[in-house]
């Protein structure tokens, strides 16, 4: 069994359900940067959480390398 | 990696000639120096010094180990409060405090194993209600629980015997435990979430909520919920069912949405038992894409109320779109891994 075989007809039946319309796609752009904006400066703003990422140990990289 | 393992085993370590043999090894295997000034913030800068330095303690003279302990043991308590928002229930409702006069609300959850013997189980079962208790001291008993904060609980917490064999006896006594804990947050109007679990358990947990949700006890309450996790291949049927049973009860349930927390462990499960198919989504990306089918399929679900557990500013910034004016939605980031407050 391949653990990373695609299964299609699943796959399309989500992707259908979870494509953003074209015209909802620019603002979801904007609403999306504005909040990555939001979520960095919140990580920059303590040292503790510079640290964590200075050495990847806020993602699961850091069990991996 | 050296840090991450270091982090983790030294609290567990009970005598000191093993935490210093631990330390030793563990600063040897880093490479600190390629992280030399490479933040622009001075104290992580002097932190790397220090792991190089301690470094190079150690690798002449390992004995001498021991002398680290102390840093690395307040180091590690540093650390833990990033990925521990406190050590009991006061600790995290004082913690909680600040966030919470900037509009945060918060669901406690309890960090530990599954109940392993009768006795871890009543203690979880006490823990939970000594929780619901003390955050329904500061909730507003009028209106939407949604506006007061809540408690997450596991089920393998409240169950040594959480396990499909065993389901006979396993699922009257959860349905028992879990609805006298509801009943204790309905009476304080705060949510009671359960968490969700390995695939294997999914069935039992259902046959919980059903039985706890259609409970005529807790007529009037809209504080229970449960999550759903995406990566199952089940999800949206999930959400489906969901919202049936709350038509059914006629209570509004809220249902989160997580990505889920155990796909390692269902990869294995699945190949050690040769299932024929994975319960999950063995791609990250189906697994992101199956979080926004199922959002969508939340919104469009009048029965439920929906919320968002997620890290991820395109997922929120899309369910905030696809909502529209809806002003009902909870989102909600888990406060671990040193991801900052958004």
């Amino acid at each position: 069994m391949q653990h990373n075989a695609i299964v299609p007809a699943l796959s399309a039946q989500l992707l259908n359900d979870a494509t953003v319309e074209a015209q909802q796609a620019a603002a979801v752009q904007r609403t999306a940067l504005r909040l990555a904006r939001s979520q960095r400066a919140a990580l920059r703003a303590h040292w503790i959480d510079r640290f964590l990422q200075q050495y990847g140990l806020h993602t699961a990289k850091a069990w991996r390398c | 990696m050296a840090l991450l393992t270091l982090a983790e085993a030294y609290l567990r370590i009970p005598d000191r000639a093993t935490a210093t043999a631990l330390i030793a090894e563990k600063l040897r295997d880093g490479n600190w120096r390629s992280h030399r000034r490479a933040s622009d913030s001075w104290r992580v800068n002097g932190l790397t010094r220090a792991l190089i330095a301690a470094r190079a303690l150690v690798t002449r003279a390992p004995s001498m180990a021991w002398l680290l302990r102390p840093g690395v043991a307040l180091s590690m308590q540093l650390l833990g409060r990033q990925f521990v928002f406190g050590c009991d229930i006061g600790q995290a409702l004082r913690r909680s405090r600040q966030p919470a006069q900037r509009g945060f609300g918060f669901s406690y959850d309890m960090l530990g194993e599954s109940a392993r013997t009768d006795a871890d189980a009543q203690r979880y079962f006490d823990a939970y209600g000594a929780a619901i208790a003390a955050v329904g001291q500061h909730a507003d008993r009028r209106g939407s629980s949604s506006r007061n904060d809540g408690v997450s609980v596991k089920l393998s917490a409240l169950n040594c015997r959480y396990e499909p064999l065993q389901r006979a006896h396993a699922v009257p006594e959860l349905i028992e435990a879990v609805g006298a804990l509801a009943r204790a947050a309905r009476e304080r109007n705060i949510a009671l979430t359960i968490d969700a679990e390995e695939h294997e358990r999914l069935e039992m947990s259902l046959a919980v909520i059903e039985a706890v949700a259609c409970d005529r006890r807790l007529e009037g309450w809209d504080g229970l919920g449960f999550a759903v996790q995406a990566y199952l291949r089940r999800a949206p049927q999930l959400i489906d069912w969901a919202a049936e049973l709350a038509q059914r009860c006629g209570l509004r349930l809220t249902v989160r949405l997580v990505k889920g927390a155990y796909w390692d462990s269902e990869i294995e499960r699945a190949q050690q038992l040769s299932l024929a198919e994975f319960p999950v989504h063995t791609r990250k990306c189906v697994t992101d894409v199956s979080y926004l089918a199922c959002a969508r399929r939340l919104l469009n679900a009048a029965a439920l109320m929906p919320a968002f557990a997620t890290h991820n500013a395109r997922t929120v910034a899309t369910v905030l779109q696809w909502a529209g004016a809806r002003r009902d939605l909870e989102f909600s980031a888990p406060a671990w891994h040193g991801r900052g407050a958004l």
